[in-house]
Order: structure tokens, then sequence, then C-alpha cells
């Protein structure tokens, strides 16, 4: 093996790109994030976690029947002025109904 | 494998500069891995990938890393783990040959735009390759890392006498390449 050195005195025939060593470190400190160590503690219990919450999401889509499509409800964005629901009531009652009660 | 990473080992402790015993961590050793991956894959780009793979790994193993063995001998067998499963991922998606293997990794050092060596070099560099898998790591620990065998056993998990053997047996290999190559006679 000694005869092998010698043959071979300069052993590494690779090189790399220049600077590549000296910017090693930067390149791959932006690339880890270690996990805090709160986080390292509470990941053993990450998996029942989320088993619970998915157990809980199960049941209550069966109790409350989510598949079926929800009733019509008050359309959020609805909100007339004072002006509009007094026009509305001009139009749609029955004024005629209305005073026969009033004599009545 | 002479530093003392107990400075290392001091500042990943809780309320400490993480990110400087990083820096500090590839600073130390970031070189030493390149090197042993980079002969295990052969092209700049993959080695360069394995190690980066090896360091998040090592990062993020660090709190389970137990402290009867050295840092280093830690790191250098998460390395070696990471190069070999890429090579089996390789491996994989050529049906299994290992022969392609070494025929894809003796054409990337074909076209290493890397490789500074003269033809000589290129063929050692051509019969390690055709050594099998353990053999080939053996042989690139002893005689381009100079490690000692007790070294080469801590993180190969191989006893000594069993590395003397393989790596007298990966000698005998390389030369016999070397002269049916009629490139030189050892």
């Amino acid at each position: 093996m000694h005869e092998m050195n010698d043959k071979y005195e300069q052993k590494n025939p690779f090189t790399v790109p220049a600077g590549y060593f000296d910017s090693l470190a930067g390149r791959l400190a932006g690339k880890v994030k270690r996990p805090s160590r709160r986080a390292r503690a509470l990941a053993p219990f990450a998996g029942w976690v989320a088993l619970v919450a998915i157990t809980v999401l199960v049941a209550r889509w069966g109790f409350t029947g989510a598949g079926e499509t929800p009733a019509a409800g008050l359309d959020a964005d609805f909100n007339p002025t004072r002006e509009e629901i007094l026009e509305y009531l001009a139009l749609e009652t029955d004024l005629t109904l209305l005073s026969n009660a009033i004599m009545e | 494998m002479m530093e003392d990473d107990q400075d290392i080992i001091r500042l990943l402790r809780p309320g400490k500069d993480g990110q400087k015993a990083f820096r500090l961590l590839v600073s130390r050793y970031g070189e030493r891995l390149y090197w042993h991956v980079r002969k295990i894959v052969i092209g700049h780009e993959d080695a360069d990938d394995v190690l980066q793979n090896t360091f998040i790994r090592v990062w993020q193993g660090l709190g389970d890393f137990r402290h009867e063995a050295r840092l280093y001998t830690w790191m250098y067998r998460v390395a070696t783990n990471e190069a070999l499963n890429f090579l089996q991922e390789k491996r994989r998606n050529v049906h299994g040959h290992s022969e392609e293997i070494t025929g894809m990794l003796e054409e990337r050092l074909e076209g290493d735009p890397y490789f500074c060596g003269d033809d000589i070099q290129r063929e050692l560099q051509k019969a390690i390759l055709k050594l099998p898998e353990r053999q080939r790591l053996v042989f690139n620990m002893k005689y381009f890392d100079d490690m000692k065998y007790e070294e080469i056993a801590a993180v190969l998990g191989v006893a000594v006498g069993t590395l003397k053997a393989t790596y007298h047996a990966a000698v005998q290999k390389v030369g016999q390449s070397l002269k049916l190559s009629d490139t030189i006679i050892i």
C-alpha cells in the first residue's frame, strides 16, 4: 500500500466550485430550522390531538347532518335603509283593508 | 476528530445561540463530510444535495444524540447513511441493477467538470467504483480519509478485525483492476 500511496501522492482528485466551502455554512443555515424545545416536547402528542379533533368533527357531522342543504336564512348582506323599508311597506300593504280595520 | 465538540454541545443548550452552534458545526465538519460523501456519490451536485440532507438530519436529530458517541462519529454515520440511501434510490430507478449504478457513477466521473485528477487517478476511482459497497466505503475511509480502524468501526458498527479483512480484500481488488486496465502496476 505504501507504493500505492507514493504513486497517488495527491490523493483527492476532486474539486469544488470556487468559494463553495466559504458559503456552505450560510447556505445551510438558511435551510435548516430546528423545532423549538416546546414543539419538540409536544410532538409526541400531536397524533393524539389530531385524532381527537377528527373524532369530534366526524361526530358533529353525524349528529347535525352537515351533509344536508342548509335552510335558507337571512342574507347578512341585506341591510335596507329606513326609506327602503317604508317604500316596501307602502307597495305591499293593502291600504283598503287597513282603513276598513281602523273604521271598525 | 481531534476537536473538542463541547463548545458546540454547550451552544446547543436551551437559551444559547443555536444558529451559532449550527454554523460552527458546518464550518468544522462540513468540508470533511462533503469529501466523504463526494467519494460515494461522485458528482458535486449530488454530493451537495446529500450534504444538505445530512446537516438537516443532524440538526433535527441533535436532541436525540447520545453523548456516548462522538459528535463527529455520529455525523459521519448520518452522512454515510444519507449517501447510501441516495444510491439506493438511484438503484431503485434502474430496477435494482448495481452494475448500472456503477456505470452511471463512472459516466459521472468521466464528465465531471470538478475532477482535477490525471488518467491514473481516474482509473483508480473507476477501480474503487467496481468494489462492493461496504469495501468501497472502507477503502475510501482508510485510504483517502486516513481514518483509524477504530474510528471506521465506530461509524460503520463493524468489528475492527472485519474491517481489516475488508480493507485488505478491497486493496487486492483495486490492484487487480488497475493491472487489468494496464494503467499501473502496484
